[in-house]
């Protein structure tokens, strides 16, 4: 074993550095604590269209937010739209 | 050694803190607890589970917090893997201890999840799991991470923060070793001496924390640095120590991928790697072995409407320079080389149905003493076919929607084993006598 490394003044620099790295993580979580909006994914990444398939559009979906959002996809979202996350609002668990 | 009870402490402190923020965390949401968290059926991340679609892997990119789902069950869920395993030749002495020379049955594994979203930046995806065939509990796959997006100019960085104990494991393609196929491998059949250090030699046996940031939708980039855990931890986790060469220090681990998302296509070329330092059998005396590990990879997927095709390949070089392994006599030469290939294409029809076909190649330089092989070859080669049905990708019985499972049957062919395709062990077994059959049942709750 290294013996400046299992000196007492390592253990010390060990402790503070154990403190301030526990200090860091409460800042951490008090930041993500705080922040707002949940991160929402792209449209390329869902396959999203402004056309319907077939009686399947952004409009009946549990995840649109009226009039042109959705909670999951960033926008705009046209409620004539569709994507590969559609979940019929009746469905949505 | 107070620095060794304080470093034992630190590891011990990360482990419960992930345990305390799984249990923790807001019952809301394809694990699953994701499934619940989001009101998503499993579909909607996997392809056929646990290939990840392009929204599965921003789903985990982003921190494992998307939510939306209306359950407030906590966020735990069960894995059970019942197998079946045949080898062409059984194998004199038992599979394992406590099993026969072949056909034998197994809860190959059991796990319990827990993690998903506890802000609306900070998620995990926490594993526990019992190996059916050692005979042994353990910490298996963490990932806990925080993640946010900001603006830069005119352009979007999705960024984030990753604690976990496997290289790979925080990857979101399924090229790399982590995550890629074959998804499940049966236990009981034999094991090749060789393999390369980033393919899952440090699973569970470290603990990693790293910076990403995915720009623009398409540029993942991380860095990440790795240390392994003091033993008295590691046996604490319920982690295997036998014959482990621990990591020296910090181990640096990178990742570099472009990623294109058009209409129905999803193609992703990258880089990985992982620089480490080892104290051969944790022994001192003549200083550290250095494993260099670079690997290429590269997945297309084409998914449209009920059908989807993926095809994913890896290239990983590993170079070891073995100057304290030599000295110590655990190597022939002071430098070796080791080339690692794998390439998979799959089917899948309506989530449901998957078949896929696969190679594997693992070849290097001839060490008799490190791999302790009948010629000193390490090279080990096949195919994998593979089918599988999961009925309930799109939702699961009513009385408990999040049920999934994966049934399959899986065979393996080689060519090559530990060396040679005939005679490998210089007792007369050939390479095609460890040919496998594995049917298994991967079940979800």
């Amino acid at each position: 074993m290294n013996a400046k490394l299992s000196s007492p003044e390592a253990a010390r620099l060990s402790r503070r550095a154990l403190l301030q790295a526990a200090a860091a993580a409460a800042a951490l979580l008090g930041a993500a604590g705080s922040a707002a909006a949940q991160i929402k994914v792209s449209r390329a990444s869902v396959a999203y269209q402004d056309q319907p398939d077939g009686g399947r559009r952004c409009g009946i979906c549990a995840h649109f937010v009226p009039p042109g959002a959705c909670r999951i996809v960033q926008g705009p979202i046209s409620p004539q739209g569709y994507c590969t996350l559609f979940t019929p609002a009746s469905q949505n668990g | 050694m107070i620095l060794h009870s304080w470093r034992r402490a630190a590891a011990l402190g990360a482990v419960l803190l992930a345990i305390g923020l799984g249990a923790g965390a807001r019952p809301a949401a394809a694990l699953p607890l994701y499934a619940r968290q989001t009101g998503l059926v499993c579909a909607n991340c996997h392809t056929a589970f646990f290939e990840l679609t392009p929204f599965g892997r921003r789903f985990k990119l982003g921190g494992y917090t998307l939510g939306g789902g209306k359950s407030s069950l906590p966020p735990f869920a069960v894995m059970l893997q019942p197998t079946f395993t045949h080898t062409a030749k059984g194998q004199p002495g038992g599979a394992s201890p406590g099993f026969g020379p072949n056909d034998n049955f197994a809860l190959q594994e059991a796990s319990v999840f827990t993690g998903g979203r506890i802000t609306d930046h900070l998620g995990a995806f926490v594993q526990s799991t019992y190996d059916g065939v050692a005979h042994r509990f353990g910490w298996d796959n963490t990932d806990i991470r925080y993640a946010n997006t900001v603006k830069l100019g005119g352009h979007n960085l999705l960024w984030g923060v990753t604690l976990n104990n496997n290289p790979s494991v925080q990857d979101v393609w399924n090229t790399t070793p982590a995550w890629s196929f074959p998804f499940i491998s049966p236990t009981l059949s034999p094991t090749p001496a060789a393999g390369t250090f980033i393919e899952e030699t440090y699973a569970q046996r470290v603990l990693g924390l790293g910076a990403y940031g995915f720009l623009d939708d398409s540029l993942y980039v991380e860095l990440s640095g790795y240390r392994s855990l003091a033993k008295g931890t590691e046996l604490l986790l319920g982690v295997d120590t036998t014959d482990e060469s621990p990591i020296d220090g910090i181990a640096p681990y990178w990742r570099v991928a472009v990623e294109r998302d058009f209409g129905k296509n999803s193609l992703e070329i990258g880089t990985f790697g992982l620089e480490s330092n080892v104290r051969p059998l944790r022994m001192t005396a003549a200083g550290t072995d250095a494993f260099t590990d670079v690997g290429v990879d590269a997945q297309y997927q084409w998914i449209s409407g009920r059908q989807a095709v993926t095809f994913r390949t890896s290239w990983i070089h590993e170079d070891h320079d073995l100057a304290a392994s030599h000295a110590l006599g655990l190597a022939d030469r002071t430098h070796d080389t080791l080339r690692s290939f794998h390439a998979s294409l799959s089917y899948i029809f309506d989530n449901t149905w998957s078949l896929t076909g696969g190679r594997f190649s693992l070849f290097g330089t001839r060490d008799a003493t490190l791999y302790g092989t009948a010629n000193g070859k390490p090279d080990t080669g096949g195919w994998i076919a593979e089918i599988a049905y999961l009925p309930f990708m799109h939702g699961g019985p009513k009385f408990w929607p999040w049920f999934n499972a994966r049934i399959g049957l899986q065979y393996t062919r080689y060519d090559k084993f530990d060396g040679a395709g005939k005679n490998f062990d210089g007792a007369g077994r050939n390479a095609g006598d460890n040919n496998t059959i594995l049917l298994y049942a991967w079940i979800m709750f």
